[in-house]
């Protein structure tokens, strides 16, 4: 008797098993922490360590990819092959700021959200994926920028659009080994 | 297959930070323990995804075969390589590239780390018995990194 089975799309599945996991990593910090604020700390710490070493994944992989001047290059790369490579969406890059160190990215669906619902106690104090604010932070880090990454929106929170702000903070000099000239 | 190479990048960092999480804030012999704790609630519910619009499996053998093949695709999109029975209630599956371990440094010394990354993994195959109603004690062993082997005892014997 052939087994009836619904087709397995392996990048639903994969999805599927991501953000289960950090559903419950997400919902296990909320045990541990009394203050929502505390879990965004840990998320955004998180995935800082993700993205210092995720980003040599990164470049490896996009032999296109130049060193960036601007940060309108940097948002371009970010979501059209970073976002799309480690998540599978691109978000929308919008809001610049006048002086151009500041814009922001606007995810329509965000693959770690599927299916969850905030409790009520951190309905608006929690931001859910602040992982991916350590992650871009982390990454930028590594290639000598300094950015501050948060989220202003969730769409979890019963806001409009899920949103990261990204300001620019300035360019990070190799520093020297300590005992070095 | 390049996509997924990208995606599993991402899932064992994260993996890899909630070990590194769980030593630090709850100490490093509760790892096991959490890290089961955690696996378990996702292996659960990807079987009650996974399973909804399917006939359910009834055999305990066909069970066991779902974890070595389905459940097994769904973690490392490949088959678990062995899977040994004594036909009294114990099975071992055997994975000889552990896919958690094979970024962990294989020397005599990390024995003790490897169980950290083989823990979320038994969590998961204990919740996914669990949601087919197959209740088993579930242990892993490391002998030669990182060919890791799961054993599965039913709870209760088989009639």
């Amino acid at each position: 008797m052939s087994r009836s089975r619904s087709a397995v799309d392996p990048k639903r599945v994969s999805s599927e098993l991501f953000s289960l996991t950090y559903g419950c990593m997400v919902a296990q910090l909320l045990k541990d922490f009394e203050n929502p604020e505390e879990v965004n700390k840990q998320l955004d710490t998180m995935g800082y360590n993700i993205g210092v070493r995720l980003i040599d994944d990164f470049l490896a992989h996009t032999p296109s990819v130049t060193r960036c001047t601007t940060l309108e290059e940097v948002a371009e790369i970010l979501c059209k092959q970073g976002f799309k490579m480690f998540l599978g969406i691109v978000p929308e890059v919008r809001n610049w700021s006048a002086s151009k160190d500041k814009f922001s990215l606007v995810i329509s669906e965000n693959p770690l959200a599927e299916y969850v619902e905030l409790p009520p106690h951190c309905q608006d104090t929690l931001w859910y994926s602040n992982i991916i604010c350590g992650v871009i932070r982390g990454a930028l880090e590594m290639v000598q920028m300094d950015v501050k990454c948060t989220f202003v929106g969730d769409t979890l929170r019963g806001n409009d659009s899920t949103e990261i702000e990204i300001k620019f903070v300035k360019i990070l000099e190799d520093s020297l080994p300590a005992g070095e000239d | 297959k390049q996509w997924y190479q990208r995606r599993v990048r991402v899932f064992d960092s994260l993996h890899h930070q909630m070990v590194l999480y769980f030593e630090t804030a709850h100490g490093p012999d509760q790892v096991v323990q959490c890290m089961e704790k955690l696996g378990y609630r996702v292996g659960f519910s990807l079987i009650e995804k996974a399973t909804k619009d399917e006939a359910r499996v009834k055999e305990d053998v066909d069970i066991v075969k779902y974890i070595c093949k389905d459940l097994w695709n769904m973690l490392f999109r490949k088959q678990a390589d062995n899977l040994k029975t004594n036909h009294t209630g114990t099975f071992v599956i055997q994975d000889n590239r552990f896919r958690f371990l094979t970024r962990v440094s294989q020397s005599e010394q990390y024995k003790q780390r490897g169980e950290l990354y083989v823990a979320f993994t038994c969590g998961v195959v204990k919740g996914a018995l669990a949601n087919f109603g197959l209740p088993c004690s579930v242990t892993a062993e490391i002998d030669m990194s990182p060919t890791v082997k799961v054993t599965l005892t039913l709870q209760q014997p088989p009639i």
